[in-house]
């Protein structure tokens, strides 16, 4: 029995013969003899192995048909649900910053070397993370990189590098890390990281909330692992269902100060929109009387004329930080012609100089959502989105509902209707 | 679930064929090799989770970590083939899996057989995890947790939090490990740990416990040999959880294991090494020190407490208030100056004061204590405070309650508390008085003051910005653990008792309680006094608990017999008698609330040897102290007499309880001999002879013995005792009366008292008056009793029952002649006629006409007078405590080698 030892002890051989046995063949009368014996034992030991080979194919591929049985199941879900616009994402922790009585919020200096925080809630359903930052003028360049470490992994599972704009003086506003999809699998504790790369490290600062007396919830330095300070950065953390894709749009800055309500957007009630009222400023636009509130329905009717426009206005509607504007339009008689509906939101209550039928050049339009053509009973959404540049620092805007019949048709029951007026902050 | 769509031909053949079943180790097996290149080591046990152990061992192949990392599956003897089929598949595949079969023994022989192929052939191995088979890791999960180790070199093994899948769960383990919890209250830490390989090579599984908690008694091994835990919430052990599995099923089992490792592990986790734990991870007691203004915790006021400054305290206290479970502020608060403990500990009183304190302070809002200066007694009084009577002008402390000063910081103003200083106190108080023989005039201080300092600390913490901090639950698992400040209740109830004695110091070689029922003169108090003194002379520390009166009264020449004197307040056990009667003596037994048997037990649980000097209520609880591993002693002297002269008391009482006790002291051959005849093992007595009680100078022995050479014609008798049944009173009233009326020329001198008040009644005090019979107060200093014996010639004792009376050999020692009747070991002491003469014990006029003969005969014979006195003296030169003990101490030594010193082989 020696051999097998030996084959044994061999480093690059044991492993095959770390089973290994002798097997008896018994008497043999010739060469031929000694082949079947040998071809008889190998099958012998082979025929088990396939069949365990073969068990093992037949549960992989029910394994795969399951899957995929699963994973249309959860895409179709998933397609429906963006298609239907439910609003899946959910506030699931505001850590609201501390604030000096002058209104300013204390910080976090992002300082030379990177810090660390713990985040407060599990992973599982983390689709956004908005930070309070503050800018602060001086040398340009630079960004603030952010990153997303789950428990114990060396790498990090996603990241995030916000530019750090030119301002004088200083810039204080919410920005949103947004995932694109919500985390799943294990519930994981979550660290976010941070630091300044290039430009100033004095450029940025974070909001901080309340201090907090177990300071292993402070941020701290990434490299030194020693605590800075004794408050905890703000923070809102959003969730969604695990692993659904989430429709945030990343780096968006949001106003602080959101209604409790778990939606992100806000319908516009119908006590707003009862004060519709038609714009009969401009000179060009024909003596159309039809704009009319449905009480019932919470509708608002802009009848379009034969030719031209013809506008309903709801003055100092939209706030200065709202970041988007959407409507649906919708034309209820199905007798009636394709109708060409537009959202606009200006400045003033009137434009002046330039016709309304050239919606883009008017001086205080603020931007809109371009003429859309419905046809009759199908509600079409309309959106006007609005950049940072014009949401911040502005009062109230006014928002315009605009109809013309596409390509001056028969405005014959042409029940030209907007609903479900919403602004999203 | 799935459209089976499988070929519907003839199927393999399965099972296998018996060439490739579970493999056998047989004679072709060959030594590993050693493989120094391996650092890591994952260890996955493997019996009947066929399936899912290919996760657990891609999740470990799946490691990115920094040195060579190896998988080692343990084959339990599964009887499912295709364990060992997928097992040798695995280890064909991948160089790093090694494949290692065993007949079935139970997850702990399977690890342990792991544990013995690593750690022999894998010489540099760093650590090592334990995975079971249907869990998983994550991808860094060992690189992590190597660098959490190496970061804190004192941590034996990393554990992670639990979180689980298919049952999701979550649970918060990332509390500050804590030995003492991981001992008394739950398994904090799961098998699927990382260990160091140090730990590897002495450490393995129980194989006997095969009803579960194998890794709960493991890390108590740990725990045991100095190492301790950590967990990293971070760890990414992913923990399969299922309604039903063999984790749930013992847990079914859960108080008769738990009972099962009390036993196991008593001898290494005494009440004292516990209450070590207690000091160093959650102590009991938050003092405040009014002079350094730094805040000290401790359990054992006499080893250095942790210090805060009061801000790190305030955010300390408040950080408490939201995570009790990870911050600690100590249940029991205190102010004063810290020389008080100082003062306190210097005369042994340190701890008793503590242990008084915190039990008034179960019943009360506040405690004070004072200092009266006392150099006779030791002693301690209580006064409830009330309206119009106070706290006392000047106090060495106050102490309060967490909850009360809790509710006191959430408010801005102190007035309530500050009323504690006026004449109508708002909160409920007690004041202890200690009278000691120290100095009191440096260490108190003002009521106002102290109350102040109080006051103002609490207004800090009111004051402190974490009062008012972000009120957010930070930890999103779910909270397990109790509140820190509740460590030391879950010590005592795991060792049913009640408060602990607060003493941490491991002695150099064991701590022994002497428990005496009164502090006084008594004859079995001071024996009991001599025995810790020869222990102590002889490196053992001693300490005395006096459980009935209200106090210790100090004899010089026991000044250094003890360390420590611990009194037990107010709350006195029964002394004598209880519920339940054996042998014609009544007992209690530990359910009955007056033996406070829970009491003792907290008071007593941190010796190492407990002696009973004739304290009756100890009975009930020694059995409980002797299940903690202490040694029991029973010191008894005598038998009792009921009033019918039926034998009764503490020698039966030692029968009743002898399973309970190692050894008894006796203190004569007499006694030994009725105890053996009575059913007591000799191997369980040791005679231990009395000796004086004090000793007299060689130049006080040489002025008696010349004086003792000329006898006077007037013979001075001497009676010195209670004045009770027991000693014979009536017959010491005849005998005066036989001596006054025969004309004997003596001079009758009594000294004494009676213990009991009103134990004497009214006739014999009439006949005491008409004899002529007077008592002198009881002296209690060695130059009086050695003065009065030296004046008397002869000394009567007409007792009635006895022990080993030390009067008399202290009366021998002074040359003065001993008549006693012969009852106890009384003729053990007296060789008649030698040294002092025994009158025959019966009816009180035989008694009395023996002792008048034996006075009218030394009275008349000088001679013989003078003979006996200085026969007396030279007996008594040869005996003394040490040499009576000698015997004892010795067995002492052996039992308890003297640790700073150890006997090597």
């Amino acid at each position: 029995m020696n051999f097998i030892k030996e084959l044994k002890a061999n480093a690059r051989l044991r492993n095959y013969f770390n089973n290994a046995a002798v097997v008896d063949l018994g008497d043999i009368d010739d060469v031929r003899g000694i082949l079947v014996q040998i071809l008889g034992v190998v099958s012998g030991f082979l025929n088990p192995l396939a069949a365990y080979a073969l068990e093992q194919a037949h549960a992989l591929s029910a394994s795969r048909k399951d899957f995929e049985v699963q994973h249309l199941k959860f895409s179709a879900l998933e397609t429906y649900i963006q298609q239907a616009g439910v609003k899946l994402v959910r506030q699931r922790m505001f850590v609201a910053p501390d604030r000096l009585t002058n209104g300013s919020a204390m910080v976090v200096d992002v300082a030379a070397s990177a810090i660390r925080q713990l985040l407060p809630v599990s992973s599982k359903g983390v689709c956004a993370i908005d930070l309070l930052v503050r800018f602060s003028g001086g040398e340009t360049g630079g960004s603030l990189k952010a990153a997303l470490y789950l428990g114990d992994s060396a790498e990090a599972h996603a990241t995030w590098v916000i530019p750090i704009p030119d301002v004088v003086g200083q810039k204080e506003d919410w920005i949103t890390l947004s995932l694109p999809q919500a985390l799943d699998g294990m519930s994981r504790s979550a660290i976010l990281h941070l630091e300044v790369q290039g430009g100033s490290s004095s450029a940025v600062s974070l909001g901080a909330s309340r201090i907090i007396a177990n300071e292993r919830y402070c941020p701290y330095g990434a490299g030194s692992g020693h605590v800075v300070g004794n408050r905890p950065i703000a923070m809102r953390i959003w969730q969604a269902p695990p692993g659904f894709i989430t429709p945030r749009l990343p780096n968006v800055v949001l106003a602080e100060a959101l209604p409790t309500a778990v939606e992100t957007s806000c319908r516009v009630p119908p006590t707003s929109l009862q004060r519709v009222e038609m714009l009969l400023t401009a000179a060009e636009l024909p003596n159309f009387a039809e704009v009319v509130f449905h009480s019932g329905e919470e509708q608002i009717t802009v009848h379009p004329p034969q030719k031209g426009i013809c506008i309903g206005v709801l003055k100092d509607l939209v706030p200065a930080a709202a970041m988007s504007v959407s409507a649906k339009g919708f034309v209820a008689s199905e007798r009636a012609q394709p109708v060409e509906f537009a959202l606009v939101v200006a400045e003033a209550d009137q434009a002046a100089g330039v016709p309304w039928s050239e919606v883009p050049q008017l001086t205080n339009v603020v931007d809109w959502s371009g003429w859309r053509a419905v046809a009759p009973t199908q509600p079409h959404q309309l959106s006007v989105f609005l950049t940072p540049e014009e949401r911040s620092g502005h009062p109230p805007r006014t928002l315009f509902l605009l109809t013309r019949m596409e390509q001056n048709r028969s405005n014959a029951f042409a029940w030209a209707r907007f609903y479900d007026v919403e602004i999203e902050r | 679930m799935f459209n089976d769509a499988r070929p519907r031909g003839p199927v393999l053949a399965t099972p296998l064929a018996p060439f490739l079943g579970v493999r056998q180790p047989n004679d072709e097996d060959i030594e590993p090799r050693p493989d120094g290149t391996v650092q890591f080591a994952i260890l996955i046990p493997v019996y009947k989770h066929s399936i899912l152990l290919i996760e657990a061992v891609e999740s470990a192949l799946q490691q990115v970590v920094d040195g060579r990392l190896a998988v080692v599956i343990v084959n339990d003897g599964c009887p499912h083939v295709e364990t060992d089929q997928l097992c040798f598949l695995l280890a064909q595949a991948y160089e790093n899996v090694v494949y290692l079969n065993k007949p079935n023994g139970g997850p702990s022989s399977a690890r342990n057989f792991g544990i013995d192929y690593i750690v022999n052939v894998y010489p540099n191995l760093k650590a090592a995890f334990f995975l079971d088979a249907d869990n998983r890791l994550s991808p860094h999960a060992i690189a992590h947790g190597w660098a959490l180790l190496e970061k804190h070199p004192d941590v034996g093994w990393l554990f992670p939090a639990i979180n689980t899948f298919e049952v999701e769960w979550n649970g918060d383990y990332s509390i500050p490990y804590s030995r003492l919890l991981h001992v008394v209250y739950e398994n904090l830490s799961d098998t699927g740990s990382l260990i160091r390989a140090e730990l590897l090579k002495h450490l393995r599984f129980n194989v006997d416990a095969t009803s579960g908690f194998e890794d709960w008694d493991f890390w108590l091994d740990a725990v045991s040999r100095g190492y301790k835990g950590m967990c990293s919430d971070l760890f990414g052990l992913e923990y399969r959880n299922r309604a039903e599995s063999r984790c749930k099923e013992v847990g079914r089992d859960r108080t008769s294991i738990s009972k099962y490792l009390k036993d196991r592990y008593k001898k290494k986790f005494t009440p004292r090494k516990l209450l070590g734990y207690e000091h160093e991870e959650s102590p009991r007691y938050c003092w405040f020190d009014t002079e350094s203004m730094a805040i000290n915790m401790f359990t054992d006021p006499a080893i250095s407490p942790k210090s805060y400054v009061l801000k790190d305290f305030c955010r300390n206290f408040w950080a408490a208030q939201e995570e009790p479970d990870k911050f600690l502020t100590p249940d029991l608060m205190f102010w004063g100056s810290s020389h008080v403990i100082q003062q306190l500990l210097g005369v042994g009183l340190a701890h008793t004061l503590f242990w008084l304190i915190e039990r008034q302070l179960k019943a009360h809002q506040f405690v004070a204590v004072t200092l009266a200066r006392n150099t006779r007694e030791i002693s301690v009084s209580f006064r409830a405070i009330a309206t119009g009577a106070g706290l006392s002008d000047r106090l060495i402390l106050i102490a309060g309650r967490h909850d009360i000063l809790r509710s006191c910081a959430n408010s801005s103003d102190q007035g309530w508390l500050m009323s504690l200083a006026s004449q109508e106190p708002g909160p409920s108080a007690m004041e202890i008085t200690i009278a000691a023989p120290v100095d009191v005039s440096r260490q108190t201080q003002l009521l106002s003051s102290l109350v102040g300092a109080m006051a103002l600390s609490v207004s800090h913490i009111h004051n402190s910005s974490y009062r008012t901090a972000l009120n957010v639950r930070w930890a999103w698992r779910s909270r397990l653990f109790p509140a820190m400040r509740e460590y030391p209740a879950l010590l005592e109830r795991h060792l049913n008792s009640g408060t602990l004695l607060p003493r941490v110091q491991e002695p150099a070689r064991a701590d022994v309680a002497f428990v005496v029922p009164f502090g006084s003169f008594g004859g079995s108090e001071k024996v009991g006094y001599a025995c810790a003194q020869q222990l102590r002379r002889a490196g053992f520390r001693t300490h005395l608990f006096v459980i009935g009166g209200s106090g210790f009264k100090i004899i010089p020449e026991f000044n250094d017999a003890f360390d420590t004197v611990n009194l037990i307040g107010n709350e006195v056990p029964a002394l004598w008698g209880g519920g339940s009667s054996g042998r014609g003596t009544e007992f209690g037994v530990a359910s009955e609330p007056e033996m406070r048997t829970p009491l003792l037990v907290g008071l007593l649980a941190s010796m190492d040897v407990v002696v009973n000097c004739q304290a009756a209520p100890l009975n009930a609880a020694i059995g409980e102290l002797r299940a903690m591993g202490i040694m029991t002693i029973s010191y008894i002297h005598l038998f009792d007499r009921s009033d019918l002269g039926r034998e009764v008391g503490h020698p039966f009482l030692g029968l009743l309880f002898e399973h309970a006790y190692d050894l008894f002291l006796l203190c004569s051959h007499n006694l030994r001999h009725r105890l053996y005849a009575l059913g007591l093992p000799r191997e369980k007595m040791m005679t231990v002879e009395n000796a004086p009680s004090f000793s007299l100078s060689a130049d006080k022995l040489k002025s008696i013995r010349a004086k003792r050479k000329e006898a006077t014609e007037t013979l001075n008798v001497l009676y010195i005792g209670r004045m009770d049944t027991q000693k014979g009173l009536e017959r010491i009233i005849d005998i005066v009366v036989h001596c006054n009326n025969a004309g004997l020329k003596a001079n009758f001198r009594f000294i004494g008292a009676n213990l009991v008040e009103g134990s004497v009644n009214t006739a014999t005090r009439d006949s005491m008056q008409r004899a002529n019979i007077v008592f002198e107060p009881p002296v209690f200093s060695a130059d009086k009793l050695g003065n009065a014996f030296a004046k008397a010639d002869v000394m009567i004792l007409p007792s009635r029952w006895e022990g080993a009376p030390l009067v008399i050999l202290e009366a021998q020692q002074a040359g003065c002649i001993p008549i006693a009747t012969d009852v106890g070991a009384v003729s053990e002491l007296i060789s008649n006629g030698k040294n002092g003469v025994v009158i025959p014990n019966s009816d009180d006029h035989s008694v009395v006409l023996g002792f008048v003969g034996a006075l009218a005969m030394l009275q008349r014979d000088r001679d013989e007078r003078q003979k006996m006195a200085l026969a007396a003296m030279d007996q008594l030169l040869t005996i003394s405590w040490e040499r009576s003990f000698e015997a004892f101490t010795a067995l002492m030594n052996k039992r308890f080698p003297d640790k700073a010193r150890p006997v090597s082989n």
